[in-house]
């Protein structure tokens, strides 16, 4: 990772924002902390799938688009994803942190017909997050997302549900217990 | 409750017997899927912890984690690379950004992951996939590089994302006092600002602490 000295910070944030906008249609824009424009929007929008070409078209390959941010619906759209036999990934929405485990048709080692599927199986035996999963297969989450929604499509493993319910803000229970739990540590 | 490890485990097959017997009291609740009972009742939750580039993030979420922190790489790629080309030559017109994080079990059904945010400027758009659902942040602060953490600051507000600033006391003294840093960061009153020893546990656990009790607090005052 290189140093940004501290006086191109603003340059790099300046140039990057035409990407960051195009991406991710957010209003974020950086600088010092005492030339912040109100916040715009609190929440991110989606990436529109006809967004992404022409942000790629200005870029250069190594700032290209990024898969990782993309929701499931755009990249099922723009990927060209021939890894999972040429069906485009279902639409679940697969967090960093969301959990899976193996279900029990996924621990029948018939049912497990690629090296990727035994090896996700064998790893979520125990409830593993998405982002362990890419981590200890050395895999790159936007690949280990589309792996493991093809998974959970078939059966084999199961997304647990989500803590948050259907918004997108851990609620207030649940901060309760995460709270209780850090104080017992 | 002791939470050990086999406990884990546990639970995960306690859910699979729950599936194959299902408890009424769990299937009254309107809006529940199909299949929804059969799931395994261990949930996670995500706090992210930000900073300037040495300010600590790497091994805060060390400190806490009980696994050794994990990194996982996002890639960035052109339109035309393939997910096929992506796992056969990852280094192929690609860039790849590390990051890493850590898992704390809090209950027999509760994870909580720490991720530490990717440094560098360029990459703060992929912050969004990072944030969402999050409990809130934790922004570490090396106080001799005050304005490296500028950025952070001004994403999680910008996304409303409870934030707790974590002051680092590098040279052993806090080399500036709270409302220095308060004053310095242009940030508002009530945002805790908190000294973190990222080394040290005992602190590292307050600091999530202050942080979550913020996030309640907000959540409070803010409903959704
Ligand atoms: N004195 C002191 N040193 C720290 C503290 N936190 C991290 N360090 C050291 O600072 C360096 C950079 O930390 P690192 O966690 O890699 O920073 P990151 O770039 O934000 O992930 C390491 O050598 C750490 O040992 C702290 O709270 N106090
Ligand atoms: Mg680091």
């Amino acid at each position: 990772m290189t140093a940004v000295s501290k006086p191109s910070d603003d340059d790099h944030d300046e140039s990057f924002a035409g990407l960051v906008n195009g991406l991710s249609g957010g209003p974020w824009r950086s600088g010092g902390r005492r030339k912040r424009s109100a916040p715009s929007s609190a929440t991110p929008q989606p990436v529109a799938a006809d967004q992404l070409a022409p942000a790629q078209e200005q870029t250069s390959a190594a700032v290209g688009t990024f898969e990782w941010s993309q929701p499931a619906a755009a990249a099922s759209v723009v990927r060209p994803y021939t890894w999972t036999g040429g069906r485009t990934a279902p639409v679940i929405d697969l967090a960093v942190e969301t959990l899976v485990s193996t279900s029990e048709h996924g621990h029948d080692m018939a049912a497990l017909t690629s090296e990727e599927h035994r090896a996700v199986a064998e790893l979520c035996r125990g409830p593993r997050s998405v982002a362990e999963v890419a981590a200890l297969l050395s895999l790159p989450l936007g690949v280990v997302r589309v792996l493991l929604a093809d998974m959970a499509d078939i059966g084999l493993v199961v997304v647990h549900r989500s803590a948050n319910g259907s918004s997108n803000t851990p609620d207030i229970a649940l901060m309760e217990r995460v709270l209780s739990g850090l104080r017992r540590l | 409750m002791d939470f050990v490890d086999s406990d884990r485990s546990r639970s995960y097959r306690g859910a699979s017997a729950a599936a194959v017997k299902p408890d009424p009291a769990r299937s009254s609740p309107p809006a529940v899927r199909p299949g929804e009972d059969s799931r395994p009742n261990v949930i996670s939750a995500k706090i992210v912890v930000g900073g300037g580039f040495g300010a600590g993030k790497t091994t805060f979420v060390g400190t806490v984690s009980e696994i050794a922190p994990l990194t996982t790489e996002a890639v960035l790629t052109d339109a035309s690379t393939s997910v096929d080309d992506l796992v056969a030559t990852p280094d192929k017109s690609t860039t790849t950004v590390a990051m890493d994080f850590g898992r704390l079990s809090l209950d027999a059904e509760l994870i909580l992951y720490l991720f530490g945010t990717p440094g560098q400027h360029r990459f703060w758009f992929m912050w969004d996939d990072l944030v969402r659902g999050a409990i809130g942040a934790v922004v570490l602060v090396d106080t001799r590089r005050l304005a490296d953490c500028f950025a952070a600051v001004d994403f999680f507000e910008d996304r409303g994302l409870p934030y707790v600033v974590g002051v680092n006391c590098f040279d052993g003294v806090l080399s500036h006092s709270v409302e220095d840093v308060r004053e310095a960061l242009a940030i508002g009153p009530a945002v805790p600002i908190v000294p973190c020893d990222a080394r040290e546990r005992e602190s590292t656990k307050s600091t999530l602490i202050a942080l979550v009790e913020h996030a309640m607090r907000k959540s409070v005052a803010t409903p959704a």
